[in-house]
């Protein structure tokens, strides 16, 4: 009974150990602080479990909440038709030669839609083939 | 009235003691050179209406800075990231910034040095 409590005491630390670890970026921090722990808890002292024993539990509920963590998306999904919309506000604006304030309004209007690597994608484009226009804008190209 | 004078120069030459040290910095592009700087008040404080210099910093779905400059001839360029040090540097601009910037051959911004002190001046 008693190492029934005890072995349920540890099951609980572990799950409070990986709720308070899992929004780590790097999970191998994490791993790193628990081996490096020199002080066992009395609790499992106690309750005979191994350390070994304890870091399969840790690991074993942390695996379970890795996937939930993996899969939270740290930019928006990609927009394949605002990225196409800004694609050919880019292919409009150059088309006659200029890149106007004009020209930059209408990218805007699609650019702020674009996640990270999108938009990088755009900007690229675009100043790679400013050199080639003649620039009109007031101030930023974008 | 000779004392009145005498007063006049003594505020005159007290106010020119206590004004401080002061630099004007028009915009300079120098493409061949792929960098840029200026201090964006000379900018707008000076006597045409062609040069500027600044960045903007988008955050919204993606993060990203474009930085932009226009000498007084009208030489123009632009350069953008999406560098977190050089975006953060760059949101530290402010009115009276001495600003540089540089780019590398596909107009990626290499570096922005952000300086506000004392001696530039304020907009006008």
């Amino acid at each position: 009974m008693k190492r029934a409590a005890l072995t349920a005491l540890a099951i609980a630390a572990a799950v409070v150990v990986g709720r308070a670890t899992v929004s780590t970026p790097e999970s191998t921090h994490t791993e790193r602080v628990i081996e490096h722990r020199s002080v066992e808890p009395s609790a499992v002292q106690a309750s005979g479990l191994t350390a070994a024993e304890v870091r399969d539990i840790v690991r074993t509920e942390l695996a379970q909440q890795a996937p939930a963590a993996a899969a939270a998306p740290e930019s928006p999904p990609a927009d394949d038709a605002a990225l196409a919309r800004a694609h050919a506000a880019v292919d409009a604006g150059l088309a006659d030669g200029r890149w106007t304030n004009e020209d930059r309004e209408q990218l805007r209007r699609e650019f702020v839609l674009l996640p990270q690597a999108q938009a990088e994608e755009i900007l690229r484009t675009l100043f790679t083939s400013l050199p080639r226009v003649k620039v009109e804008v007031d101030g930023p190209a974008v | 009235m000779k004392k009145l004078i005498t007063t006049a120069f003594l505020l005159s030459a007290l106010g020119a003691a206590t004004a401080g040290y002061k630099q004007t910095k028009t915009v300079v592009v120098q493409g061949a050179n792929h960098n840029a700087w200026g201090v964006l008040a000379s900018a707008r404080n000076s006597a045409n209406n062609v040069e500027y210099i600044g960045c903007n910093v988008y955050s919204a779905s993606s993060k990203s800075a474009n930085c932009f400059a226009k000498d007084a001839a009208g030489v123009y360029m632009t350069c953008w990231t999406s560098d977190t040090g050089i975006i953060n540097t760059a949101q530290n601009i402010s009115a009276d910034t001495y600003l540089y910037f540089s780019w590398d051959a596909s107009n990626m911004c290499t570096s922005v040095y952000v300086e506000n002190a004392s001696q530039y001046e304020p907009k006008q």
